[in-house]
C-alpha cells in the first residue's frame, strides 16, 4: 500500500474513474427475445429497464453493471445489498436502424434529464437518479445475434477534479472504533430508508463516532461547510480509483454547494463479508476541490458509451445461436448425452469417430428405418438413403420413419420420406435420399438402349455413393440386391455391416474388409476354406495357433456371399430363411437393425477398425477387445430362443461376390462385367468362380456328409448353437457348413 | 403386503446393486439392504414411486428410519433456514419466486476471473464478424478521467437450487456465462476445472451432469441430475441418524454436490443452520 502511495504522489492530482462494465446474465437475452417476440414486436420506443452494482465483490472483478433476466420488471426487487439503476432500452428492428440510432443524441436526452433533476432538486431527494444507463439493442432472431451497445452518461467538468488529498484506505483514516460505528451507522440509515443498500449518503465523524444520514437532510446535518464528507456506494475495487457512481454526484454537489465548499471528502464505501467476515476497512477516501458550475448554465457536456472489447468507441455482439437456437440445443443436447455416456460408462469411447462417420444406407424400409434412428441415437450425423419404394399402407406400423399420411395419394419415396422425418426428427443431421433401383444378377437389363444407359447411370451412382461414405449397410429385402453393392464396397475396401431377416432369425454381420489394394501382395488369396480335397492337408490359415473359429483377421472375414454355394440372382430357388424378408417377426427389425449399428460403432472403436480380428461366442468370456467389448463378425439371432451366436468364417477363394476373380473381373471391364452378371442367369458367376467345378466335386463328399448322423456333426462342429442352422439352412445347405468347418472334422 | 415387496425387491436387485456399485459408481453397497427400494429409483421412476411408497411404510418401523428423500413442504422450510444464515453471511443466496406459480428457488451468482486467454479466444469466435465496421467516431471519449481497468475476463456462475417433485429431492442447476450473457459450453466449464481436480469429479456426481431446460425459466441449463442424488446422501444422512444429528437436507446435499461445479458451501452452514422440525 505505501508504495503505492508514493507511486501516487508523482501522479498528476485529477481524478480518474473507473467506467462500468456492463454485465449481462444468460437470462437475459432470453427474456428480451420473449420481449421482443410477444410484447415489442416492432415498436421500437424506449423501455424502461433496471439493473444494479454491487460493492462488495472481492477485488480484482470489474467495476460491473448487472442485468438480469428480471431487468424487464423494473418494480421488480433489487438484489439484498445492490444499488438498482434504471435504465432506457432501446431495441431496433434492423441493424441499419442500431447503427443510425444518433448515440450523441441519446446520451444527450439522458444527460439532461439528470441535469433537470440535479436543477430541481429532485436528484436531492432521490439521488438514486444519478445512476442511469442506456441501452441500445437489436436482436437479430433469425441467427440469434444480439448486437447492444451500453451507455453510462455522466455529466463532465471541463477542467476534471482536482484531488486534494489522495486516496487511502479507509483503515487507514479511521480507527477500528471509527469503523464499527460507521458501520452501524450505515445499517440503521438503510433500514429506516427501508433498503439494504443507501447510494449517497453524508458523512459526519469525531475521534469516538461516526454519523451518516441521507443526502436531503444536509442542511440539518452540516452545521458548517468548512469540512464536508460525502460517502458514495462504491461498486470499483480499484484501490485509487472511486467507480463511475461519483461523478454525476460531484457534478449534483458542485452545482448545488459548491460555490460554498471548498473541499470535499468522499467515502468510496465498499462492503464485503467473506466467509462470514464483514470488511469495510478497504473502503477508500479522498480530498477533491470541485470545480465551480452554475445550475443556470446550461447542461454539462456528457459522455459515458462504453468502449468495445478492443477498446474502440463501438458496439458489441454476442452469437448465441448455441444456446438460443432450437436447432443448436438439439444438437449439443445428443453430443451431450453421448459425452455423459462416454464420461460415465465408457471413458476411452472415440465418439468423433462415430460422429463423423458418413453411413449409407442400402434399403430404408424395416431395417433401413432402424438402422437410421439407431445412428442417430449414437449422434451419426450424416446418412444417405437409397430405396426405390414407395411408402404403402402396411409400412408405417413396422417402418418407424413413416406416417399413414406418407401413403396416401401412391405413397411417397422413401428414401425422400425417410430423409423429411430425420430432419424432423433432429434437424442437426445431414441427410440426403436417393430413389434409385440397384441392378441385380440375374435381373437382365439389356431390354433397351434406355434400359442400359440407366443400369450404367444406377451403377455410376452407387459406386459414387459407396466411395462418398465409409460404412455401407445392407438392409434390402432381397438377397440379388446385395451383390452390386457387395462387389463395390469390397473393391473399394468400404466397409459392410449387413442385416438380413427370416421369420424369427436374423444374421448381422461385417463383410471382411479385403487389405488395402497397395500392401495385397504376399497375402493376396482368401484362401480360406478351400475345397474339401486339400482341405487336410496345408491350405489351413496362415496365422499360427489359429484354429478356424477364431482369431480370424478382419481381411480374411467372409462376406454374405461367401457361405452360399449358388450365385445370387435366381429367386425362384429355394432361399435360406433369412432371406424372405417381409414375413418376419415384427420386432425382428429392431433387433437385428439396432444390432446392425452397434455392430459398426463397435468395430469403429477398435483400433485396426474393419481388420479387427472377429470375435466369436467363445471370446464373450475373454478380455474384450474394444471399450465396447466384442467385435463379432456375425451375430445370428434366434427369436424362438431368445439366443444369439457369434460365428465367424472365413472369405471363399470361390465367393460370387468378394474373390479376387470377380474383383479383378470388376475393376478391369466394369459396366461391361457388370452387365453380363445381370443379363446372364447365375451360371455365369458360378462358372466364373469355379462355383460350378466346386459343385461337381464336393457332390461325394455331399453325401458322405448325409452318412454321418446330421446331429453330431452340428452338436460337435458347431458348438451346440448351429442347431438351429437346421431352421436356417435348407437342407441341401448344409453340406456347405461342412466345407466350412470341415477342417475340423478329422475323417475329412 | 409390504414386507413382501421388500423381500422380492432385495432378492431382483442385489445381484445388480453389487454389479453396479462396484463397476460403475465406486459407490459402497450400505452394510443392509432395509432400503433397497431407494435403489430402484433410477431404473423407472413410476415403478419406483409405488414401491417405495410401499416400502417407505415398512422403514418407520424398522432400525434406520432416515429418509433420503424430501418432500417439498421440508424443501421449503430448509431453504428457509438456508437463507437465513446466508443473508448473516451475505454470501450472495437469494429466493427467487416465479410470478403466477407458487414454485421458486434458490438462487447464487458468482464471479471467477476466467483464463484469460482461453475467454478471450472464445470472445472472438463469439462475437459476430460485421460488429467491429460499428465503431463510431463521433462518439465522446473521455479516456482522461478514466481509470485504466483491466481488461478482466470473468465468468458469471449461476445456481439454481429447485425442488424435484418426481424424484423428491433437490436438484441443483447451473450456467455458466461471460460477461456478454453467452453460455459457456460443458467444455469451457470442465476446462476451467483445474485439472487435479478433475480426477475427483470424474468419481463423484458430476457424471450425473445433464442438459436440461430450466424448469421455471425455460432456458438451457446443465442439470447433476437428481437420479443418483438419492444414492450420494444416504451415506451421509445415515451417518448422521446414527449420531442422533438432525441435519438440513439442503446444507447437507449442497455441501457433496456444490463443490462439483464450483460451488463452495462454507462449513459454518453445517452446525448454523438446523434442520426444520
Ligand atoms: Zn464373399
Amino acid at each position: 500500500m505505501a508504495a503505492e502511495l508514493t507511486e501516487k504522489g508523482s501522479a498528476p492530482p485529477k481524478l480518474q474513474f473507473a467506467p462500468f462494465s456492463s454485465a449481462l446474465e444468460a437470462g437475459f437475452w432470453h427474456q428480451l427475445t420473449q420481449k421482443k417476440l410477444n410484447d415489442y414486436r416492432l415498436d421500437e420506443s424506449p423501455k424502461s429497464i433496471k439493473g444494479y452494482y454491487y460493492n462488495g465483490d472481492p477485488s480484482g472483478l470489474p467495476t460491473r453493471l448487472t442485468l438480469e433476466f428480471s431487468a424487464f420488471e423494473i418494480d421488480g426487487p433489487t438484489p439484498a445489498h445492490c444499488c438498482p439503476a434504471v435504465g432506457t432500452l432501446y431495441n431496433t428492428n434492423t441493424l441499419e436502424a442500431f447503427k443510425s440510432t444518433d448515440k450523441k443524441a441519446l446520451l444527450d436526452q439522458v444527460a439532461n434529464e439528470i441535469w433537470n433533476a440535479i436543477k430541481s432538486g429532485a436528484a436531492v431527494e432521490d439521488p438514486s437518479v444519478l445512476t442511469r444507463f442506456i441501452l441500445l439493442t437489436f436482436a437479430d432472431l433469425k441467427k440469434y445475434h444480439f448486437y447492444y451497445w451500453f451507455c453510462f452518461p455522466a455529466l463532465c467538468f471541463v477542467e476534471g477534479i482536482q484531488l486534494v488529498k489522495d486516496p487511502v484506505l479507509l483503515e487507514q483514516k479511521f480507527s477500528l472504533k471509527q469503523i464499527s460505528s460507521f458501520q452501524v451507522a450505515y445499517d440503521r440509515l438503510c433500514s429506516s430508508s427501508g433498503t439494504t443498500a443507501v447510494p449517497y449518503f453524508l458523512v459526519k465523524y469525531s475521534e469516538k463516532s461516526v454519523e451518516v444520514a441521507s443526502l436531503k437532510d444536509w442542511s440539518l446535518f452540516f452545521a458548517d461547510l468548512k469540512k464536508v464528507t460525502v460517502g458514495v456506494y462504491d461498486p470499483c475495487t480499484l484501490p485509487q480509483h472511486p467507480g463511475w457512481p461519483l461523478r454525476n454526484f460531484l457534478v449534483l454537489l458542485a452545482s448545488k454547494w459548491g460555490s460554498q465548499l471548498d473541499v470535499v471528502e468522499v467515502l468510496c464505501f465498499r462492503d464485503r463479508t467473506l466467509q462470514g467476515i464483514r470488511s469495510v476497512q478497504h473502503s477508500i477516501i479522498f480530498q477533491v476541490k470541485l470545480p465551480s458550475l452554475s445550475l443556470s448554465a446550461a447542461c454539462p457536456k456528457s459522455v459515458g458509451w462504453e468502449k468495445n472489447p478492443k477498446g474502440a468507441m463501438g458496439p458489441r455482439s454476442v452469437n448465441l445461436s448455441e444456446c438460443m437456437d432450437p436447432k443448436r440445443l438439439a444438437e449439443s443436447s445428443v453430443d451431450l448425452n453421448l459425452k455423459l455416456m462416454r464420461w460415465r460408462l465408457v471413458p476411452s469411447l472415440d465418439l468423433d469417430k462415430v460422429v463423423s462417420t458418413k453411413c449409407l444406407l442400402l434399403g430404408a424400409g424395416t431395417l433401413g428405418c432402424n438402422v437410421a434412428r439407431t445412428l442417430m441415437g449414437w449422434g451419426v450425423r450424416h446418412i444417405t438413403f437409397v430405396d426405390n419404394a414407395k411408402i404403402s399402407y402396411s409400412n408405417p406400423v413396422r417402418q418407424p420413419l413413416y406416417e399413414f399420411e406418407d401413403c396416401l395419394s401412391g405413397g411417397k419415396s422413401k428414401a425422400l420420406a425417410a430423409v423429411d422425418r430425420l430432419r424432423k426428427i433432429f434437424p442437426g443431421v445431414n441427410a440426403e435420399g436417393f430413389n434409385m433401383s440397384i441392378p441385380m444378377p440375374g435381373h437382365p437389363v439389356n431390354f433397351s438402349e434406355v434400359t442400359i444407359a440407366q443400369a450404367q447411370r444406377d451403377v455410376e451412382q452407387l459406386e459414387a455413393l459407396i466411395s462418398a461414405h465409409d460404412v455401407v449397410f445392407l438392409l434390402m429385402d432381397t438377397r440379388e440386391s446385395r451383390w452390386l453393392p457387395t462387389v463395390i464396397a469390397a473393391s473399394q475396401r468400404k466397409l459392410i455391416v449387413n442385416a438380413a431377416l427370416g421369420f424369427d432369425t436374423f444374421v448381422v454381420m461385417r463383410h471382411g474388409l479385403k487389405k488395402p489394394k497397395a500392401s495385397d501382395a504376399g497375402d493376396s488369396s482368401p484362401s480360406s476354406a478351400s475345397s474339401l480335397s486339400d482341405s487336410s492337408s496345408s491350405s489351413t490359415p496362415a496365422i499360427p495357433g489359429a484354429s478356424l473359429f477364431s482369431n480370424i483377421p478382419g481381411h480374411r472375414l467372409g462376406c454374405y456371399f461367401c457361405n452360399d454355394v449358388v450365385a445370387p440372382g435366381d429367386s425362384t430357388r429355394d432361399r435360406t430363411l433369412d432371406q424372405q424378408c417381409t414375413v418376419s417377426r415384427p420386432g425382428l427389425a429392431m433387433i437385428a437393425g439396432a444390432l446392425a449399428v452397434e455392430l459398426m460403432i463397435s468395430i469403429l472403436q477398435h483400433p485396426e477398425g474393419g481388420y479387427a480380428v472377429a470375435s466369436s461366442s467363445d471370446d464373450r468370456m475373454n478380455e474384450p477387445p474394444t471399450s465396447l467389448g466384442l467385435v463379432p463378425h456375425q451375430i445370428r439371432g434366434f427369436l424362438s430362443r431368445f439366443d444369439n451366436v457369434l460365428p465367424a468364417s472365413l472369405a471363399f477363394d470361390k465367393c460370387t461376390a468378394c474373390s479376387p476373380v470377380v474383383l479383378d473381373h470388376y475393376e478391369r471391364d466394369g459396366f461391361q462385367f457388370l452387365s453380363k452378371v445381370f443379363n446372364s442367369s447365375h451360371s455365369f458367376l458360378e462358372d466364373l468362380t469355379g462355383l460350378t467345378l466346386l459343385h461337381q466335386e464336393t457332390q461325394a463328399a455331399e453325401r458322405m456328409y448325409f452318412c454321418t448322423s446330421l446331429c453330431t456333426i452340428t452338436v460337435c462342429l458347431l458348438n451346440l448353437t448351429y442347431c438351429a442352422f437346421n431352421r436356417m439352412y435348407p437342407v441341401q445347405k448344409l453340406w456347405h457348413i461342412f466345407r466350412v468347418y470341415g477342417h475340423f472334422f478329422p475323417m475329412c | 403386503m409390504s414386507s413382501k415387496n421388500v423381500l422380492f425387491s432385495k432378492k431382483l436387485l442385489i445381484p445388480w446393486l453389487e454389479k453396479y456399485s462396484q463397476k460403475n459408481t465406486g459407490w459402497k453397497l450400505p452394510d443392509h439392504f432395509s432400503h433397497v427400494s431407494c435403489y430402484i429409483s433410477p431404473l423407472s421412476l413410476e415403478g419406483s414411486r409405488k414401491w417405495h411408497g410401499t416400502t417407505m411404510m415398512s422403514d418407520k418401523e424398522g432400525s434406520s428410519a432416515a429418509s433420503c428423500y424430501l418432500d417439498e413442504k421440508s424443501f421449503h422450510l430448509s431453504c428457509q433456514l438456508f437463507l437465513q444464515y446466508s443473508s448473516v453471511l451475505k454470501d450472495g443466496w437469494s429466493w427467487t419466486e416465479f410470478k403466477g406459480v407458487k414454485e421458486g428457488y434458490m438462487k447464487k451468482t458468482i464471479l471467477i476471473p476466467g483464463r484469460l486467454c482461453s475467454l478471450l479466444n472464445q470472445f472472438w469466435k463469439h462475437k459476430t464478424e460485421d460488429v467491429d465496421a460499428l465503431v463510431e467516431d463521433q462518439v465522446d471519449d473521455d479516456t482522461e478521467n478514466q481509470a485504466v481497468c483491466e481488461n478482466q475476463a470473468v465468468m458469471c456462475y449461476e445456481y439454481h437450487v429447485l425442488y424435484s417433485c418426481s424424484y423428491q429431492v433437490p436438484v441443483l442447476y447451473f450456467r455458466a456465462s461471460t460477461l456478454d450473457g453467452r453460455l459457456l459450453s460443458l467444455e469451457e466449464v470442465w476446462n476451467n476445472i483445474r485439472p487435479n481436480y478433475r480426477k475427483h469429479l470424474l468419481q463423484g456426481p458430476w457424471d450425473t451432469l445433464t442438459q436440461q431446460e430450466h424448469p421455471l425459466l425455460g432456458q438451457p441449463f446443465f442439470v447433476l441430475h437428481p437420479c443418483r442424488t438419492e444414492e450420494f446422501m444416504r451415506p451421509v444422512l445415515q451417518m448422521a441418524h446414527v449420531e442422533k444429528r438432525k441435519v438440513n437436507y439442503i446444507v447437507t446435499w449442497l455441501s457433496v454436490m456444490g463443490p462439483m461445479v464450483r460451488l463452495e458451501v462454507p462449513l459454518s452452514y453445517c452446525t448454523a443452520v438446523a434442520a426444520p422440525d
